[in-house]
């Protein structure tokens, strides 16, 4: 229900009761002093935000407002919050009147920490008083500071092509939205910055939780032949050695400093321009009525992120083995452990085509083909490598 | 005496007024409308139908905006400080507010500005609306009606591990002939999809994802996804316009992106490297029709794109840029742009002291 609505409605039935009103709190005022106003907030409880109350009208007072048609702005000149030093427009909210007590809550929670401006106009209350304008500064407390959020690890973690796409960085906690080009910054192994090293972009690509950022390698310097390749090079050169390093500045999504002095230091080798062939990979079968890991070694270093989603296995009718899977540190070995005992017989290693390495080519194609050379190969969803089980 | 008597009979009128018309006090709020994590990108649609992306979710709303759809006065006038004042209504702080896009509402000329209150866990979808006299307002979005559609994740290999599930946000949209096209990027693979869709949206058809090639510089870009596009009729047949980073224009046309197939664009202009676009509109002035489009680092450009029915197809390295275009040098820190009316386009400009809502005549 939209309390104005509310009182606009009250207004159109109650002409006379509101004259009535007016001539009541005008005599009132004539018997006895008013009490005094005064401006509070109400601190946030529950899901219910914090909110801005009016106390100290009389009933009369609040009935007479709750009679009059106060148009959104007429509310506003009465009964403003604005943010404090940027008080040009009103806070945008709802104005309730209570039995006692007029509120104002606004659309969006207030800041924890910054400070607002409450004005009240006592004569543009229906029935004004002679109290001038009356302000107060409220702010809703900082939340006590958690556990300093820290920079878990990057990935890949071994040596990074120089054609590297794409790198993830894991936090302990949810991260703010702040961009993310703004504090990482790629070194030379003296600490000197390599400048425009990475895809600008005007979103952010992180995982459900913000615990995990993805920092895209400007694709124009990757490429080979492109104009910021020929003129810049590649950001990485194989045989020098780099650091990832991560601004402590980044703010939490508590909106508190990150732990400082995050640094990953790292060699950069030779461009990888081989499509990912699983049919090149080394399966090593467990032992049958065992759970233990089947596990799948890369022959260099596969997308962590992708290679959790992409790979999976299917037993010898199609259906998936359930189990759990890990990777290991390096982003090559892909342990599978299965819900139930292995049984003999035939299995698949089921790899999605989406999965890609870390410069960005995929099951069966490169990141660069030669254009209008490349064969019009049917690309399937998913390649299955069969292993049998004795 | 008489005074008293006054008072009596007031007192009764009062006593009455206060036992049937003091409502009990609202309880609180209960979230309707959208439920939006993220907002952004915006763009209108039939009958004035809002399309606005939830990058968070993956989500497209479709918006009837009814009252909402217009403020006191058509137009959009312009706004000094736009980021700033948006943050106070807001109840912020104008460095705690990203404005993630703008868009004219087609009857009432009115901008709408999507906007993401707050940088941390709290932060907050916000809509709002400038009219023709500059005035500034939360669009509400609990009066607005509304239908949604979600891109569809694939799906996992392993479906029973504990998977960390892919996310996808969104780059651009357009609606062309009963279909809402969507560009999709994930934070994982690096790939070019197309979404298309069908609106009105039905629970039956969720769309489809569509590969698009495109070629350039001798090699084959198969990794690189549009970052803008609008939909344009070349030689009548309505087609894709899209611009890709380092920046390629591609069209495609609509009627070969067909559900589950793989297309090759066509580029039909260099526009320079070490850049990527940002928005894009099209306009005719002087019986002459014009692609304007603006960049992360080339300014904005004015393309003529008669030539876009002509343009040899560009398959070979190109040395610095091809196509005909104009750069516009009086247009500069444009993050934001759409058409206002047929005379004028509507920005939002970054400066050295904040952001400013300007309206320009096309150029």
């Amino acid at each position: 229900m939209n309390p104005v609505r509310v009182f606009e409605s009250v207004f159109k039935r109650g002409d006379l009761r509101v004259a009535a009103l007016v001539l009541f709190v005008a005599v009132a005022a004539c018997d006895r002093s008013p009490a005094p106003i005064t401006l509070t907030l109400v601190p946030a409880s529950g899901t219910t935000p914090a909110t801005i109350r009016v106390q100290g009208l009389s009933t009369p007072e609040i009935a007479a407002v709750r009679a009059a048609s106060m148009t959104r702005t007429g509310w506003q000149q009465m009964f403003a919050l604005t943010v404090s030093g940027n008080d040009a427009l009103p806070v945008t909210g709802e104005y309730i009147v209570d039995s006692d007590s007029l509120e104002f809550r606004p659309r969006f929670p207030l800041d924890p920490g910054r400070k607002y401006r409450v004005r009240f106009d006592t004569s543009r209350l229906p029935v004004p008083r002679a109290d001038g304008v009356i302000t107060t500064d409220v702010e809703v407390p900082s939340a006590a500071a958690g556990p300093v959020t820290r920079v878990t690890g990057v990935s890949p973690t071994g040596v990074w092509p120089e054609n590297t796409l794409r790198f993830y960085i894991y936090f302990s906690a949810p991260m703010s939205r702040s961009s993310a080009l703004e504090f990482v910054r790629l070194e030379y192994e003296g600490g000197q910055e390599v400048k425009e090293a990475f895809l600008p972009l005007d979103v952010e690509l992180w995982n459900a939780d913000r615990t995990r950022v993805t920092v895209f390698f400007d694709p124009g310097r990757v490429k080979r032949g492109i104009r910021p390749n020929v003129e810049l090079g590649r950001a990485l050169i194989s045989g020098r050695r780099y650091a990832i390093t991560v601004d402590a500045a980044w703010r939490d999504a508590a909106g508190h400093p990150i732990a400082p002095g995050f640094r990953h230091e790292f060699a950069a080798g030779p461009a990888e321009e081989r499509p990912v062939t699983p049919a090149d990979w080394r399966i090593e079968p467990p032992p049958t009525n065992s759970t233990n890991a089947l596990v799948v070694s890369f022959p260099w270093t596969l997308d962590r992120a992708l290679v959790q989603r992409a790979l999976g296995v299917a037993g010898a009718d199609g259906n998936p083995v359930a189990g759990d899977a890990v990777i290991d540190q390096d982003d090559r070995h892909w342990r599978f452990t299965p819900a139930q005992p292995w049984r003999a017989g035939a299995y698949s290693l089921v790899v999605l085509s989406i999965l890609e390495d870390p410069a960005g080519n995929r099951v069966g194609r490169s990141f660069e083909i030669e254009m209008f050379k490349a064969p019009k190969e049917e690309q399937k969803e998913r390649v299955l490598v069969p292993f049998q089980l004795k | 005496m008489k005074i008293g008597l006054k008072l009596a009979l007031v007192l009764g009128v009062a006593a009455l007024t206060v036992s049937t018309q003091i409502a009990a006090r609202p309880a609180a709020m209960v979230p309707a409308g959208p439920a939006f994590k993220a907002i952004g990108p915006l763009a209108f649609g039939p009958n004035g139908v809002l399309f606005a992306g939830d990058r968070d979710a993956a989500s497209i709303y479709a918006l009837t905006l009814g009252s909402e759809s217009a403020g006191a006065k058509p137009g959009t006038a312009e706004v000094a400080g736009i980021d700033q004042k948006i943050a106070e209504v807001l109840g912020t702080a104008a460095a705690e507010i990203t404005i993630t896009d703008l868009a004219v509402h087609p009857q009432s000329h009115n901008s709408f500005v999507s906007v993401m209150r707050g940088q941390g866990a709290n932060a907050q979808p916000a809509l709002l609306r400038v009219d023709g006299a500059g005035a500034i307002q939360v669009v509400d979005l609990t009066k607005v009606t509304f239908t949604s559609v979600t891109l569809p994740n694939p799906p996992a290999a392993n479906p029973s591990g504990r998977n960390d599930p892919r996310t996808q946000t969104i780059m651009d949209l357009a609606y062309v002939n009963g279909r809402l096209f969507v560009a999709g990027l994930s934070n994982e693979e690096f790939a070019s999809k197309l979404w298309s869709v069908p609106y009105p949206f039905a629970t039956t058809d969720r769309g489809t994802s569509i590969e698009i090639f495109h070629g350039n510089h001798g090699r084959l870009e198969t990794n690189s996804p549009i970052f803008s596009f609008v939909s344009y009729n070349v030689a009548g047949q309505p087609t894709i316009i899209g611009g890709y980073l380092c920046t390629p224009l591609v069209k495609i046309p609509v009627s070969a992106l067909k559900p589950g197939e793989k297309v090759m664009g066509t580029t039909i202009a260099e526009l320079g490297a070490g850049n990527r676009p940002i928005d894009m509109i099209v306009y005719s002035k002087d019986g002459q029709e014009y692609l304007l489009m603006s960049n992360t680092s080339r300014g904005v450009m004015k393309i003529p794109t008669a030539q876009f029915a002509t343009a040899a197809p560009i398959t070979a390295s190109v040395g610095g840029t091809r196509g005909t275009f104009e750069t516009i040098a009086a247009l500069q820190g444009v993050e934001q742009l759409d058409l206002l009316d047929t005379g004028r386009s509507i920005l939002i400009v970054k400066t050295a002291t904040g952001r400013n809502l300007t309206a320009v005549v096309l150029p």
